[in-house]
């Protein structure tokens, strides 16, 4: 009897530790996702890009939209993103851990635990070494990948990106991946979730123009890639995670043309477009298909876009009042309105409201204050040249631009550029100290949704280099550049909210751009496509969970 | 013969110089970054340099050019002093943009091209020969006065728009034709959805109809000038004096002297075709030369671009050359000198 109750006690602490233990992992296990009543499963999605291919499918080598939005289908990282839209989507859940890590030594060692049993499509195990090697091949200078900025600051990495072998801060052992870093960065975690990180077989050729294929460890895996022609997808049937996989296969033909594209999505033929459409056409489609019903939808992307300012020479080179009154004389509204229908909400602000630590602040009005800003100015007029991207809608916004400055006796002379011209011929620090170009029409994407990615890689003036800058504005503040590492030190809440409030202080203080738009990401899907889900780290519709109806 | 053929080539060759230099210059002054695409939008100093080192861009141009060139060449001398067969595959280089072989993306593209060239070069001439006899035959008649119109139309309206009223029209409301993709007639890649001979056929007649209306508007024109012309040469008259049948004058005397100048100008013109694919697949999505060079100039991909150059220049020459030897064959009053 004594017996049988020692074993029920038993029992019942085990069933309870049970329950408390998958109380606690719930969160962190799953991934939130977005559930479709009655989603069909089955069928072939079929997608174009229309005027572009990816760069590469090879995840430790792809670093551009339509080729991160199809490898999220694929990639089964220790950290991931959940297949869900909104701010929902952008929380970090443990994916191919089994939580977040352990965090040791001041924020410089990360202990990964694996969880058991995952497996790659050909039905080999997924390790801690598969993590490892992926860092590995990045590093690996025949790979020349782009990864550098995202890893860098693990120990050994730079070693090993000159001379190849291992990276010694990477340790795996069993289902334990530990990832020592040569100083905190607060930042990993949100890293540790790109595409870069994906697990690749240990096997897997070290090659620069990447594979073509390969064994994927997400709820889908690449099968064939033939350049500029199509990329196949199918269902990995060994995953075994909680990420959904609606259809069976995802056909994508790219470098499509966008007008024929159009066409293909409104009869039916294609699924959805990842190249887009033209700007012209939203106001239609919108019209026709209603917003955010069963076609036409919009959704913010976590950019921005703004006008940088020269402070390095030139104008607006320690002339806060000049570069304010830009600000006031700017009509952020009109500019918007030169996009197309639904194109995005006015900013004055760097950090876009989708991403988090964004603190609403109203430091300039977004309807032009020619008065203010002629006032600024003190009756003075300023000569300045703007230097523009190329495309049809930067033209647009240029041409507004130089009017409504021009009514504050800002006159612009804009010099018309290809885009990828003008953002070299932005980067370069001698054509800014030249004062080739005061105003820059620039933009920024983020790489992953830290605030770090947007104030630190844009304003930091200690980043400043010869050429490939993204300071466009060469702002270089020793104040500012003090309390921007001192917020990248900083973990949880604290970091968000100091992040936040630098954001606010540096555009209202020190003023050295010109802030103007979020993007919208503005999609349209087939009649016979449903269950769609906006993916906001990927600006692009979450390819597990699209089905056909 | 054999000495027309060597200058021709030797021309050919410094012709071909002459392009390839040019491309370069003009790639070159350019002032575009290849090395920051490969970076991405986070650029370091460090990955720049990298990225330069590893595509060859931190090597002066004339080296860049010098290897460019040493790679077209079927010989391997450094293959030779290894002890290995001094014979190599002649080659493009690698793609800046996506590191693939520029041999295979050329190789992959070409024949996507070639099928819409030669296709509706077949069009226009099914269409302009017809039409430009028959007007020719019945000057200011309702016939010559619709070719007429048909001739403006085809001159004035640009391959793009006609691609994208004839999807529209043909494809989108009236379901006759695919809208857009391409089938290949061998061997489709997997994830495409057709295949075959009848498929290429039937996704290429819309594709080749646009390409060709241009062509066909400037060869009706040329066939009735040519026709009317020759109709009124004394040879022609004497024929009909001598009581020769109207079929027969047409045949032997009209046309075979009138088709002459035709011949010319499609060696020509199926070369200038290669150029004027783009605008075609584009519109209707065909994997062509035309779609690969704009994706290769938009991404600043010069070897690439100089691939798809190289290869335009050699099909021009070696167009030529065929039509002059074609001409020769034809017209025994012309000689190789």
């Amino acid at each position: 009897m004594r017996r049988r109750l020692w074993l029920s006690i038993a029992a019942c602490a085990f069933g309870a530790s049970l329950l408390a233990a998958a109380g606690f992992a719930s969160p962190t296990q799953s991934g939130p996702q977005s559930t479709f009543v009655g989603a069909k499963t089955g069928g072939t999605l079929h997608i174009n890009i229309s005027a572009s291919d990816v760069d590469y499918i090879d995840p430790q080598l792809s670093y551009y939209v339509p080729g991160w939005a199809l490898l999220y289908t694929t990639c089964r990282q220790l950290l991931n993103y959940p297949d869900r839209s909104g701010k929902a989507g952008t929380r970090l859940y443990a994916d191919g851990a089994t939580s977040f890590p352990k965090v040791s030594r001041g924020g410089r060692v990360y202990t990964f635990t694996l969880r058991g049993g995952m497996k790659f499509s050909n039905g080999k195990p997924i390790t801690a070494r598969n993590y490892k090697f992926s860092i590995e091949r990045a590093a690996n200078p025949k790979m020349a990948s782009p990864a550098g900025p995202f890893m860098g600051d693990i120990v050994g990495w730079n070693k090993a990106n000159k001379s190849g072998g291992h990276v010694s801060g990477v340790i795996a052992s069993g289902r334990k991946l530990i990832i020592k870093l040569t100083a905190p960065h607060a930042d990993f975690l949100s890293r540790a979730a790109m595409m870069f990180f994906c697990p690749m077989p240990t096997n897997t050729p070290i090659v620069a123009a990447g594979v073509n294929s390969f064994p994927g460890s997400g709820p889908y895996y690449v099968s064939s890639r033939t350049p500029g022609r199509t990329i196949v997808l199918k269902k990995n049937r060994f995953y075994n995670g909680r990420r959904p996989h609606n259809v069976n296969e995802i056909d994508v033909n790219v470098l499509t043309n966008q007008d024929t594209s159009l066409l293909q999505t409104e009869r039916g033929s294609v699924d959805y477009d990842l190249g887009g459409h033209h700007g012209s056409q939203d106001a239609a489609l919108g019209r026709k298909s209603g917003l955010n019903k069963k076609q036409y939808f919009v959704n913010p992307d976590i950019s921005t876009n703004y006008f940088a300012l020269n402070n390095l020479a030139g104008a607006f080179k320690g002339n806060l009042k000049a570069r304010q009154a830009v600000n006031y004389a700017m009509d952020r509204k009109s500019l918007i309105a030169t996009q197309g229908a639904y194109a995005g909400h006015a900013t004055d602000q760097l950090l876009p409201p989708s991403l988090v630590g964004y603190k609403n602040a109203n430091i300039f009005p977004f309807r032009s204050n020619i008065t203010k800003a002629k006032s600024l100015l003190g009756g003075k007029s300023l000569n300045v040249n703007l230097f523009e991207g190329g495309s049809d809608i930067r033209k647009a916004r240029a041409a507004a631009l130089q009017g409504q400055l021009g009514r504050a006796g800002i006159k612009v002379n804009v010099t018309p550029l290809s885009t990828g011209v003008m953002y070299r011929r932005c980067g370069t620090k001698a054509e800014a100290a030249a004062s080739h170009f005061e105003i820059c029409d620039v933009g920024w994407v983020a790489d992953y949704p830290d605030p770090f990615d947007f104030v630190d890689v844009l304003l930091n003036g200690n980043n400043i280099q010869d050429s490939g800058n993204n300071n466009y504005a060469y702002f270089n503040s020793a104040k500012y550049n003090r309390q921007m590492e001192a917020a990248n030190k900083l973990f949880g809440n604290k970091r968000y909210t100091r992040y936040g409030n630098l954001d606010i202080t540096i555009a209202k203080n020190a003023v050295p751009n010109a802030f103007w738009i979020n993007f919208n990401n503005r999609d349209f899907i087939g009649p016979k496509t449903g269950c769609w889900t906006f993916q906001p780290i990927y600006a692009s519709p979450d390819f597990t969970l699209l089905c056909k109806k | 013969m054999i000495r027309y053929l060597i200058r021709r080539l030797l021309w050919a060759l410094v012709l071909f110089f002459a392009v390839t230099v040019v491309t370069y210059v003009i790639f070159f002054l350019i002032p575009a970054d290849p090395a920051q695409r490969a970076c991405g939008q986070l650029q370091t100093q460090q990955c720049l340099e990298q990225a330069h080192h590893f595509l060859g861009l931190d090597r002066p141009v004339y080296v860049q050019y010098g290897k460019f060139f040493g790679r077209l060449l079927p010989f391997d001398f450094n293959g030779l002093a290894h002890g290995h067969s001094p014979i190599k595959m002649p080659s493009l280089g690698i793609s800046f943009a996506n590191r693939q072989q520029v041999n295979s993306i050329v190789g992959g593209a070409a024949p996507v091209t070639a099928s819409l060239v030669f296709g509706g070069a077949v069009t226009w001439l099914l269409i302009s020969i017809p039409i430009g006899i028959l007007s020719a035959l019945r000057p200011r008649s309702l016939l010559d006065r619709g070719a007429m119109m048909f001739v403006l139309i085809g001159i004035s309206a640009h391959p793009v728009w006609i691609g994208l009223i004839f999807l529209y029209l043909f494809a989108f409301k009236v379901h006759i034709f695919p809208l857009g993709e391409y089938c290949n007639m061998i061997n489709p890649p997997v994830g495409t959805s057709c295949g075959g001979p009848v498929q290429w056929f039937y996704h290429l007649i819309l594709p080749w109809i646009t390409f060709a209306i241009l062509f066909a508007a400037l060869y009706v024109r040329m066939i009735r000038a040519n026709v009317i012309e020759t109709l009124n040469e004394d040879y022609v008259r004497t024929a009909r004096a001598k009581g020769a049948p109207e079929s027969k004058v047409m045949r032997s005397h009209v046309l075979r002297n009138a088709m002459l100048p035709v011949v010319t100008m499609l060696g020509m013109d199926i070369a200038l075709g290669l150029g004027g694919a783009i605008f075609t697949e584009n519109v209707y999505d065909l994997p062509g030369l035309g779609r690969v060079l704009r994706l290769s100039l938009d991404n600043f991909d010069l070897p690439t671009t100089q691939g798809i150059v190289v290869f335009g220049t050699v099909a021009i020459i070696a167009f030529n050359l065929i039509v002059d030897l074609l001409y020769a064959a034809i017209d025994p009053r012309i000689r190789l000198s």
